[in-house]
């Protein structure tokens, strides 16, 4: 079959893309692991993030899901969609958001302050948290949500029925569901959070708040230790790989079968409500705000931005188009269950380890700075290319189910059927990957740090400099450019593969 | 609209500069920063010198190092004695040709490769307004209550080399000990210098690492009397900040006149106001008053390369590890 081929080529590639670094590394470390205290500080740190970070986010995610599950109120679709921003929402924009709410002159610490209370300490493990938090606590509660409303209505009439008191309503409606959903998003989230950079490169406290991918880009920066680099590289690829196979003997959620009969009309005391409303205000207030203020304080500089910064804005906007084609690319070339397997390598090998790994290959042969772009665009696209085949997978199975045999039948094939079946059908989810891939390529703040100079600096970088040379107009103009270009990137290729 | 004649306008600048000679420029963040001298450098050179003087922020030594022979940089500029010696073994770096005579430092300058610009004391500087009782030693500063301190990391800045260089030359094997002791008043540990200033004066911590110069910007700038460096009893850690001219330059010239414009009057006279700092070619006569009448310390730690570079992985180790904790 054509599509095997294409299938096995495009995997192999891949698989060479990512153990191409790991070799050097493997070389570079010189097979030996060297760790002071304060790298198994930093190891330490890591999990202790992660754990908080997931166990924030799954614990609040449930009373918001079931919140969102059992009101019903105009505008619910437009919260649900609100909860996706975070997700294109690049990080480093939100990093100045939640400072600018949450530092120490933000406006939770002057309300604090006001009411005699400790303030909180953004810089350090708690802002970490906070960030990891902010980004995977919409992801929660939209999975819980999910499973939540795939409870038959049936059940919700059986058990209403019954005229149980609310904790035995929730024993016996919500807790199989969460029992089920919530260890793997734990591991989902704790996964995520155990590759953070960006977050605890700006508001890492030091050797204090330093996780490993930090720690790897220290000792390649700071010290041009590359053999140390390379050994936490590789202690770093150990810990998330080995998260990602433990989370796979993680059950995963079954799909429960009723006739899809929806309850909404059960009815709630006044206080579930008053209760329900509240979680929901709070919950939009936390994502919203962020972002609210970044419009509001950034809107003022856009139009008097330095010539660097709108440099910097078309390299993103050419390293996101490079990329999110190539993760599509990819993406259309193994939208098989082997496909998806290889595809989620990347997962595993992250974008620092994947950049030092580049770097020290790329040194052998001549001056790595000089490849920034093409590095950054693959790296990037990798990283995206999980999501793209997730999204065209599902939809790529069912047109080789559908057509194939009256393809056959019509001698359609090669190239003919790939162009008038494939494509054809499959524009509406290449499009939105295309968006997704684009969006994320356009706030990514991984690699280039470490290939990135003077010269080359995406919008992130640049936004990263502004903050760090304390021209923060600058930088909060800046950051409204870039959630401008990541959410009308996909904008865009989400409109193109809907109207063509 | 506005845009596009803005990209248009871009565009034409990039084609009326490439008929110019540039001279690359690498220097620290701050430096380029809102605060930095580079924007002023920049105007005063290319009036006289014909071509088109461009910075490049970000790390220093590191960068070379990666680059090697291949460096783009002509001109290295923000250097202290504590990375010389790193940066003196790429064998990237030219003698600098001028006379180490005219300089006035405190110290005998007698390295013909890197030339000093501007000096200052390493200081803590503090608000007055915050702080009633300023610290007048490293124990009093250990043993302040409720303050919050912005150090810089000593592996990317060299200011906040600087401090653990001056930590360990008054501690020596107690250092680590007093870093554990000076852990719970630090707020957090910048990447750079101006990151923390910044902390500083949005009102985020009351402490800042910095030098004895940096309250005369406060008091002419903004014509603000409560930040004051706090002088401490040990006495202070001398910082000279450096420049270099590479070897391998494809503009020697150029190089060659920015080396003689930075011991030029005009350059000199730009550095105390531009970059807060003591003038290093000019007497204490010529300094602006401000900066006259800046309080300094009666004791100077001076350290030459060898020995920085000796004490530095030992020191930083101990750093790393006090505050992990």
């Amino acid at each position: 079959m054509a599509h095997r081929t294409v299938t096995v080529i495009s995997s192999l590639f891949l698989v060479g893309l990512l153990l191409g670094p790991l070799m050097f590394l493997i070389h570079f470390s010189g097979l030996s692991l060297n760790l002071t205290s304060s790298d198994m500080a930093a190891i330490e740190f890591t999990f202790v993030q992660a754990a908080y970070s997931a166990t924030l986010s799954t614990v609040l995610a449930i009373p918001v899901a079931k919140a969102l599950q059992r009101q019903n109120f105009w505008g619910k679709q437009l919260v649900v969609l609100f909860l996706g921003a975070p997700f294109i929402l690049p990080v480093i924009v939100a990093v100045l958001g939640l400072i600018l709410v949450f530092g120490n002159n933000g406006v939770i610490n002057n309300i604090l302050n006001f009411f005699g209370f400790e303030p909180f300490k953004i810089y350090g493990l708690w802002g970490v948290v906070l960030a990891h938090v902010f980004f995977n606590l919409p992801l929660a509660i939209r999975i819980i949500l999910q499973g939540l409303n795939d409870v038959p209505g049936e059940q919700y009439r059986l058990i209403l029925s019954l005229k149980l008191s609310l904790s035995q309503k929730f024993f016996a409606l919500d807790w199989p569901v969460l029992k089920k959903v919530c260890p793997s998003i734990w591991a989902v989230v704790f996964a995520i959070c155990l590759s953070s950079f960006a977050v605890a490169l700006t508001l890492g406290g030091g050797p204090k708040a330093t996780t490993v991918e930090l720690a790897i880009y220290q000792s390649f920066f700071y010290d041009l230790d590359f053999a140390k680099a390379a050994q936490l590289a590789l202690v770093q690829v150990f810990l998330v790989f080995s998260v990602v196979v433990a989370s796979q003997f993680i059950i995963r959620p079954e799909t429960v079968l009723g006739l899809n009969i929806k309850i909404f009309n059960y009815s709630h005391s006044r206080f579930e409500k008053i209760l329900d409303f509240l979680i929901i205000v709070v919950t939009l207030l936390f994502i919203l705000t962020p972002i609210s203020v970044i419009f509001f304080f950034g809107s003022a500089g856009i139009f008097s931005l330095p010539p660097s910064v709108f440099k910097a804005a078309i390299l993103s906007v050419q390293i996101a188009l490079l990329s999110s084609f190539m993760s599509v690319f990819l993406g259309l070339c193994l939208t098989t269950k082997i496909g998806e397997v290889v595809g989620s390598l990347g997962i595993a090998v992250s974008p620092i380890v994947m950049g030092a790994g580049t770097f020290l290959m790329l040194k052998n042969f001549g001056n790595p700075y000089l490849l920034a772009i093409p590095v950054t665009a693959t790296v990037n696209a990798l990283i995206s290319l999980p999501f793209v085949i997730r999204i065209l997978k599902p939809p790529a199975e069912e047109i080789r189910t559908e057509f194939d045999n009256l393809s056959r039948a019509i001698g359609l094939a090669g190239i003919y059927w790939i162009w008038w079946v494939y494509l054809r059908r499959l524009k509406r989810p290449i499009g939105f990957s295309l968006g997704l891939a684009a969006a994320l390529s356009m706030g990514d703040l991984g690699v280039i740090v470490l290939f990135g100079s003077g010269e080359i600096a995406t919008l992130p970088l640049k936004i990263y400099q502004l903050m760090g040379s304390y021209r923060s107009e600058e930088a909060l103009a800046s950051a409204l450019l870039l959630s401008l270009l990541a959410f009308g990137s996909f904008a865009v290729f989400d409109r193109i593969g809907r109207m063509l | 609209m506005r845009f596009l004649i803005f990209l248009t306008g871009i565009f034409l600048a990039t084609f009326a500069y490439a008929n110019r000679p540039v001279l690359t420029v690498y220097a620290p963040d701050y430096f380029v920063s809102e605060w930095g001298p580079g924007p002023s450098i920049e105007e005063a050179f290319e009036k006289t010198c014909g071509c088109d003087l461009k910075f490049s922020a970000g790390d220093l030594v590191p960068r070379l190092i990666l680059e090697g022979s291949s460096t783009e940089a002509d001109i290295v500029i923000g250097l202290n004695t504590d990375v010389t010696k790193k940066a003196r073994e790429t064998g990237l770096f030219a003698p600098h040709e001028q006379s180490n005579e005219s300089l006035f430092l405190p110290i005998k300058w007698i390295d013909n490769t890197f030339l000093p610009f501007n000096w200052s004391y390493v200081s803590f500087v503090y608000d007055e307004t915050k702080i009633s009782q300023p610290p007048k030693s490293f124990e009093d500063l250990a043993n302040m209550k409720d303050a919050k301190i912005v150090i810089q990391d000593p592996r990317s800045s060299i200011s906040g080399l600087a401090l653990v260089l001056w930590i360990k030359e008054v501690y020596g094997d107690k250092a680590e000990e007093y870093w554990s002791k000076l852990a719970p008043n630090i707020l957090t540990v910048t990447k750079g210098w101006s990151e923390a200033y910044g902390l500083f004066t949005s009102g985020e911590a009351e402490i800042v690492l910095s030098f004895n110069t940096s309250p005369a910007y406060h008091i002419s700038a903004e014509g603000d009397q409560t930040k004051k460096a706090a002088i401490f009893d040990e006495g202070h850690y001398a910082y000279f900040e450096l420049v270099g001219k590479l070897r391998n330059s494809d503009q020697p010239e150029l190089a060659e006149k920015f080396m003689k414009f930075v011991l030029s009057n005009e350059f000199q006279t730009l550095i105390p106001f531009t970059n807060w700092s003591y003038p290093a070619a000019q007497d204490r006569s010529n300094w602006p008053e401000v900066f006259g009448q800046l309080p300094y310390p009666k004791r100077a730690y001076f350290l030459n390369e060898a020995k920085a570079d000796k004490m530095r992985k030992k020191a930083i180790e101990e750093w790393r590890t006090a505050l992990s904790q």
